[in-house]
C-alpha cells in the first residue's frame, strides 16, 4: 500500500471500492524506476471487485514501462477472471503517451462516469 | 632672359664715385659679390651708386642724403629687409623713397605680401634679368628726376611773380610818332633803353633797324600790318644794347586814324622785360625738359589745373589710351577709365583734387588695345607763393602684373583651400579640374604617374562640364610633349602641325609638369578652346603655379593612401576573417574605418572558443592610427587568443596582457574589454580596461554592465585587474563596442553611452536573435558625425540556442531528476507543455534504455545526455552509452521505447558500435512568441 503522499517512489495509488469497482487512482510519475513497484501495489490491492479500473488522470508521467507494466496487471487480472479498464482523460499525460504508443488491447475510457454508463448500458 | 648667376665683373676703379649724376641709388645686400653684380647692372644708368652691406649702414645712409630709389635684399643677417623697409618708411625723410625688394627666397605669396605690406613698391627675384632690373631701377630714377624738375619749376615761378611785381615799376621810355607831320619824340629813358648816343633820335621808320636782326623781320611784318589795318600795337622783341648786350622789350601802343582811316599817329612805351624774359625761358626751357623727360618716361606722368582738369599728359598715356594729346586735356583723359570703375574713381578723383591733398588711387583703365590695366595713380598738389593750390603734377604706373599677382595668390588661395576640404587623392584630382577648367575656361587633364611612368590616375573635364571622351587617349603630340614636360620638369606648349592643329583641334595647347619634393609625379595639360589667343606668360605663369600647388596636395594625398593602403592592409590581415561558430552563440561584428579621414585606427575584435567550451569575446583599441597603431593591434589581439587560452578569467588575461602590451609599441594606453561566456551555466565574466562598459540587451531592456574596471594597459607601475560577473540569460545578447560609435566632438562620454543605450533598446530588445538591428544601431549611432575615428561593434548574440547536458549513472533513480531539470530547461526555453511532454519521454525512453544496458553490463558505466536548442526551434537530444542497444526482440516489453521515440521525434538515428550506443533524435519545436 502506497497511500499517502508522492514519496521516494515519485508515484501513488489511492484504492476505492465503489460497488462491484475497485477504482485506482495513479498520480506522480511512472518510469523504469517505479513500474515494478506500482505493478506490484495494484495486483495486490485490487480488492474482491469484479472489475478494476486504473484512473491514469492524475499522472504526470508514463513511459514505456509504465505501459508494460499495464500490459502485466491487465494480464494478472484477467488471469484471475477479473476485469481493467483504463480511464485517461483527453489531454491528459497518460492519454498522450498511450496514444503515441498506440496502445490497445483495452478501452479507454474518458472518465470514471463514462465507464460506469458504459458498464450499466452495455 | 635670365642668367642664373649676376655677370661677375670686377668693380670699376671707384665705380661708386665716378657716376656723378643728380640722382643716388641706394644698393643693400650683405654679400660683397652680390653689391658687386648689382653696381656692374646699373652701372650705365646716370646715377651715382652707394653701396652698404646692412639695414643699419641703409638707415643711415637715407639719413644723410636723399636717394632715388633703395635696392633692398631681404635676407639678411640682423637687420633683414623687411625691417630695414619700415624703419626707413618710418622717416619722414625717406618716407617716400621707393624700396624694391631683391629676394632669393621663394615667391612665396606672405614674403611678397609681407615685401608690400613693409613698403616695398616692387618686388625682384633672385636670380635676376639685369635687363629689366636696370629699366625697373631707370623708371625709378626718372622719377625722381621729374620731381626734382617740377620742384624747380615751382621755384621758377615763384621768382617770376615777384619780377612781374618789381616790373611795373621799373624803366620805360615812351615814343610819339606824328606820321602826318612825319616827326618822332623818344623821351629819354629810351635812348637809355635802346644805349642811344646822347643826342641821337632815329626817325620813326628807322627804328625797326634797332630791333635784333633775328626779330627784325618779324616786327617789321607787324609795323607794316599794324599801320595797314590795326590800331593796337603789343610786340615783344629784343634788341642790341650797345654795353648790356641783347635785351627784351614789350612795346605797347596805340595808332590813331583820322576820319578816313589813314594813320595819323602812333603813341606808345617800350618797357625792358629782360629779366622777366630770362625766366620765362628758363621756365620754358625747364618744362620741355620736363616733357622730353616725361615724355620718355616709362610711367604716366601728367599735370593738372587746381580743378583737375588736366593740362599736360605725357606720351605714355597717350599711347596706352590711345587719347589725343588735346583730346586728353581737362577732364577728357577720364574717358580711358574703365567702364566698371569710372564713376568712383571720378568722384574720388575730383574730391581730392577739391581737398588739396596728395592724390593716390587705383584703378583700371581701357587700353587703347581695349585691354584692362590697372593703373596706381600719385599726384602731388603745386602750391603758388600765396599757398593757394595751383594744381597737381601727378603719375601712374602700370600695376597690372601687380594686380595679376594679387589675383593670382587669391586664386591660388582658393584652390588651396578647396584642395584642403578633401584629402582623398582622387577627390584632389577632381577638385583640381574641376577648379581649373571654371576659373581658366579651358580643358584640363591631370594625370598621375606610377613609378614606372604608367599613368595611374586621371581626370579631365572640359568646359561645358563634360568628362569627353576625346580627352581619353591624347593625340602623340600631347603624349610626347606631356613626357618632355615631365622629364624636363618645364612647362611644355604643345607643338602645331602644319594645319595650325595639335590633334586636339586649334586651340593652343601646354603641358606643365605636376611636380612634388624634386620629383615629377604627373602632369597637367590644359587645352584652351579653338580660337583662343596663345597663353601669355602671366597665364602660363599662373598654370604653373597652380600646378605646383596641386602637385603638394596630390603628393600629400597619396603619400596618406599608401600609408591607409598599407594600414587598411595589416588592419585586414589581423582582423579575423571570419567570427567562430561555437555552439550557443552567434557573432556579429561590423568595422567601419574613417575612410573620409584616410586614417586606419587602431580597433580590434575578435571571438573565439576557450578550451572549455566557453566563448571568449574582446573588442580593444589602440591609441594612434596609421601603420603603427595596426601593428599594435595586431599583436595585442595574438596575445589575448594566446592568453585567454591558458588564464583563469578575464581579469588573469587582462593582468597579463598588460605585462605584453608595455613592450609593444604602441602598446601603452591601450583599452579593452574581455569577456568570457559560460552559455551553460549562463552567465558572463568580463573585464575592461579603460574601454566603455559593454551593453547588455535583454528582452527587458538594456543595461551597461558597469564592474570589472580598471586602467588602461600598459600604464607604469601595476595595476590591479578586476573582473565582473553577471547572469546572462539565453535571450540576452551583448554588445561590445570601441569608443568612435559614442564619442562625438564636444560632448561628454556619457551623453554618447545614453545614446547608444536608448538605440539599442529601440532596436536590439525585439530582434529576436536576427541580428538585423546591429546595422541600424550603427547607422544610427554614426548619423551625421563626421567619423574621426574606427568603429568597431561586436554583437554577441543568439545565446537562446541553449544546450541541455547531464550525465547519469546506470541507475533508474537518476531519471526523474533528470526529467525535473529538463522540464524546467525547456520551460525556460520557452518550449510548450505539450512538446515539452514529447520531449521528456524520448529523452526519458532513450535514458532509460541506456540504464538498462548499463546496469546489464556493471552498473557503473556513464550515460551522456545532450540537448541543445537552436534558436529558431531546432531541438537535437543526443543520448550515449557504453552498452549495446536491446532490441525489441529481446525484450518484448521493451519494445515500446523506440516506437513512442519515434513518435515524440521528427527523426531519430541509432549509432550502434563496440563502444556504445548513440541515439540522436531531433524536433522541430514551435517557439513560444515573446511579447
Amino acid at each position: 500500500m502506497i497511500d499517502g503522499p508522492i514519496g521516494e517512489i515519485g508515484a501513488r495509488v489511492d484504492v476505492e471500492h465503489i460497488g462491484r469497482f475497485t477504482i485506482a487512482r495513479l498520480s506522480g510519475e511512472i518510469d523504469l524506476s517505479n513500474a515494478a513497484h506500482v505493478e506490484k501495489e495494484l495486483i495486490l490491492g485490487r480488492g474482491v471487485a469484479e472489475a478494476v479500473v486504473l484512473d491514469l488522470g492524475g499522472l504526470a508521467y508514463l513511459d514505456s514501462a509504465g505501459l508494460a507494466m499495464l500490459d502485466r496487471v491487465h494480464r494478472a487480472i484477467a488471469q484471475l477472471g477479473n476485469e481493467l479498464h483504463l480511464v485517461a482523460p483527453p489531454g491528459s499525460i497518460a492519454r498522450s503517451t498511450l496514444t503515441l504508443a498506440r496502445f490497445g488491447g483495452l478501452p479507454i475510457f474518458e472518465s470514471v462516469g463514462a465507464l460506469e454508463d458504459a458498464v450499466t448500458h452495455g | 632672359m635670365t642668367v642664373e648667376e649676376p655677370i661677375a665683373r670686377p668693380p670699376e676703379e671707384g665705380a661708386a664715385q665716378a657716376s656723378r649724376g643728380q640722382s643716388a641709388i641706394l644698393l643693400v645686400d650683405d654679400r660683397p659679390e652680390n653689391l658687386v653684380a648689382l653696381e656692374a647692372v646699373l652701372q650705365p644708368l646716370d646715377a651715382r651708386l652707394v653701396s652698404v652691406s646692412s639695414g643699419k649702414e641703409a638707415l643711415a645712409a637715407v639719413l644723410k642724403e636723399d636717394f632715388a630709389v633703395i635696392l633692398l635684399d631681404v635676407q639678411m643677417p640682423g637687420m633683414d629687409g623687411f625691417e630695414a623697409a619700415r624703419y626707413i618708411r618710418a622717416r619722414d625723410k625717406s618716407a617716400n623713397v621707393p624700396i624694391i625688394f631683391l629676394t632669393a627666397i621663394s615667391k612665396d605669396v606672405e614674403n611678397v605680401l609681407e615685401g608690400y605690406g613693409s613698403g616695398a613698391i616692387d618686388y625682384i627675384i633672385k636670380p635676376f634679368d639685369p635687363f629689366v632690373l636696370r629699366s625697373k631701377v631707370a623708371t625709378f630714377v626718372e622719377l625722381y628726376e621729374v620731381n626734382g624738375e617740377l620742384l624747380k619749376q615751382a621755384e621758377i615761378r615763384a621768382a617770376h611773380e615777384s619780377l612781374g611785381v618789381a616790373q611795373r615799376a621799373g624803366e620805360s621810355g615812351i615814343w610819339d610818332w606824328d606820321i602826318v607831320a612825319g616827326a618822332t619824340y623818344w623821351s629819354p629813358e629810351f635812348a637809355e633803353l635802346y644805349g642811344l648816343p646822347p643826342g641821337v633820335r632815329p626817325a620813326f621808320e628807322r627804328w625797326v633797324d634797332l630791333v635784333h636782326p633775328e626779330d627784325r623781320r618779324r616786327i617789321d611784318q607787324r609795323l607794316q600790318q599794324l599801320l595797314a589795318e590795326g590800331t593796337s600795337w603789343d610786340e615783344e622783341f629784343r634788341i642790341v644794347h650797345p654795353q648790356r648786350g641783347v635785351r627784351w622789350l614789350a612795346a605797347k601802343g596805340k595808332l590813331r586814324r583820322d576820319a578816313d582811316a589813314k594813320p595819323v599817329r602812333f603813341l606808345g612805351i617800350n618797357v625792358d622785360i629782360t629779366e622777366r624774359k630770362t625766366v620765362q625761358e628758363t621756365v620754358r626751357k625747364s618744362e620741355e625738359r620736363f616733357r622730353t623727360i616725361a615724355d620718355g618716361a616709362p610711367m604716366i606722368v601728367f599735370t593738372a589745373a587746381a580743378d583737375g582738369g588736366w593740362t599736360y599728359a605725357n606720351q605714355t598715356w597717350l599711347r596706352l589710351t590711345g587719347l589725343g594729346s588735346v583730346e586728353t586735356l581737362g577732364y577728357g583723359w577720364s574717358a580711358a577709365l574703365d567702364h566698371s570703375d569710372r564713376k568712383r574713381a571720378l568722384a574720388r578723383y575730383r574730391r581730392v583734387c577739391a581737398s588739396g591733398k596728395p592724390l593716390e588711387l587705383t584703378g583700371p583703365v581701357r587700353s587703347a588695345d581695349g585691354e584692362t590695366r590697372w593703373l596706381l595713380w600719385q599726384a602731388e598738389p603745386q602750391f603758388s607763393v600765396d599757398g593757394s593750390l595751383s594744381g597737381y603734377v601727378g603719375s601712374a604706373v602700370d600695376i597690372t602684373v601687380r594686380k595679376q599677382a594679387e589675383e593670382r595668390q587669391a586664386l591660388l588661395a582658393e584652390l588651396s583651400a578647396l584642395l584642403d576640404e578633401e584629402v582623398g587623392l582622387v577627390q584632389r584630382l577632381e577638385i583640381f579640374v574641376d577648379f581649373v577648367v571654371r576659373r581658366l575656361d579651358v580643358a584640363c587633364v591631370i594625370e598621375v604617374y606610377r613609378e614606372n611612368g604608367e599613368v595611374a590616375h586621371r581626370q579631365a573635364l572640359t568646359p561645358s562640364g563634360l568628362q569627353e571622351k576625346r580627352l581619353d587617349a591624347l593625340p602623340p603630340q600631347f603624349v610626347e610633349a606631356t613626357r618632355e614636360a615631365v622629364a624636363s620638369r618645364n612647362r611644355v606648349l604643345v607643338p602645331m602641325d602644319g594645319n595650325g592643329a595639335n590633334g586636339l583641334g586649334a586651340g593652343p595647347a601646354v603641358t606643365v609638369p605636376l611636380v612634388a619634393r624634386g620629383r615629377a609625379l604627373g602632369a597637367v595639360i590644359v587645352v584652351a578652346a579653338e580660337g583662343s589667343p596663345m597663353f601669355s606668360t602671366d597665364d602660363l605663369a599662373l598654370l604653373e603655379s597652380l600646378a605646383s600647388r596641386a602637385g603638394i596636395a596630390i603628393e600629400n594625398a597619396r603619400l596618406y593612401e599608401r600609408e591607409h593602403e598599407i594600414a587598411t592592409e595589416l588592419q585586414r590581415a589581423m582582423l579575423p576573417a571570419e567570427l567562430p561558430r561555437p555552439s550557443g552563440v552567434r557573432f556579429q561584428a561590423r568595422y567601419l574605418t574613417t575612410a573620409a579621414e584616410l586614417r586606419v585606427g587602431g580597433d580590434w575584435y575578435d571571438a573565439f572558443s576557450l578550451p572549455d567550451g566557453r566563448i571568449a569575446c574582446c573588442v580593444g583599441d589602440v591609441v594612434g592610427t596609421g601603420i603603427r597603431a595596426a601593428s599594435a593591434m595586431g599583436q595585442l589581439r595574438s596575445a589575448v587568443r594566446a592568453l585567454a587560452a591558458t588564464s583563469a578569467g578575464p581579469a588573469a588575461v587582462l593582468e597579463r596582457l598588460d605585462a605584453f602590451a608595455k613592450f609593444v609599441e604602441g602598446g601603452p594606453m591601450t583599452t579593452v574589454v574581455y569577456a568570457e561566456i559560460d552559455t551553460e551555466r549562463q552567465l558572463v565574466r568580463y573585464a575592461c580596461a579603460g574601454h566603455p562598459p559593454p551593453l547588455l540587451v535583454d528582452r527587458d531592456g538594456v543595461r551597461f554592465l558597469e564592474g570589472g574596471r580598471s586602467a588602461p594597459l600598459g600604464c607604469f607601475g601595476t595595476t590591479e585587474r578586476v573582473e565582473a560577473v553577471e547572469p546572462l540569460s539565453n535571450t540576452a545578447a551583448l554588445v561590445l563596442y570601441s569608443d568612435g560609435i559614442v564619442e562625438r566632438r564636444g560632448e561628454p562620454l556619457d551623453i554618447g553611452l545614453d545614446r547608444l543605450a536608448t538605440a539599442a533598446s529601440e532596436l536590439l530588445v525585439s530582434d529576436g536573435g536576427i541580428a538585423e538591428g546591429i546595422d541600424e544601431l550603427v547607422e544610427r549611432m554614426l548619423e551625421g558625425v563626421r567619423q574621426r575615428d574606427d568603429v568597431c561593434v561586436l554583437y554577441v548574440y543568439g545565446l537562446e540556442r541553449s544546450i541541455f547536458r547531464r550525465e547519469l549513472r546506470a541507475d533508474p533513480a537518476e531519471l526523474r531528476p533528470l526529467r525535473g531539470a529538463l522540464r524546467e530547461w525547456l520551460e525556460e526555453s520557452g518550449i510548450d507543455d505539450d512538446e515539452t511532454y514529447g520531449i521528456l519521454l524520448a529523452t526519458g525512453e532513450a535514458c532509460a534504455n541506456a540504464i538498462e544496458h548499463g546496469q546489464r553490463l556493471d552498473g557503473s558505466s556513464g550515460i551522456t545526455i545532450e540537448l541543445v536548442l537552436e534558436a529558431d526551434g531546432q531541438l537535437t537530444a543526443v543520448v550515449r552509452d557504453e552498452g549495446a542497444w536491446r532490441t525489441p526482440a529481446q525484450s518484448r516489453e521493451r519494445g515500446r521505447g523506440l516506437p513512442l521515440i519515434r513518435a515524440s521525434m521528427d527523426s531519430v538515428e541509432l549509432d550502434r558500435s563496440e563502444t556504445g550506443t548513440t541515439l540522436r533524435m531531433q524536433r522541430k519545436l514551435r517557439m513560444r512568441v515573446v511579447v
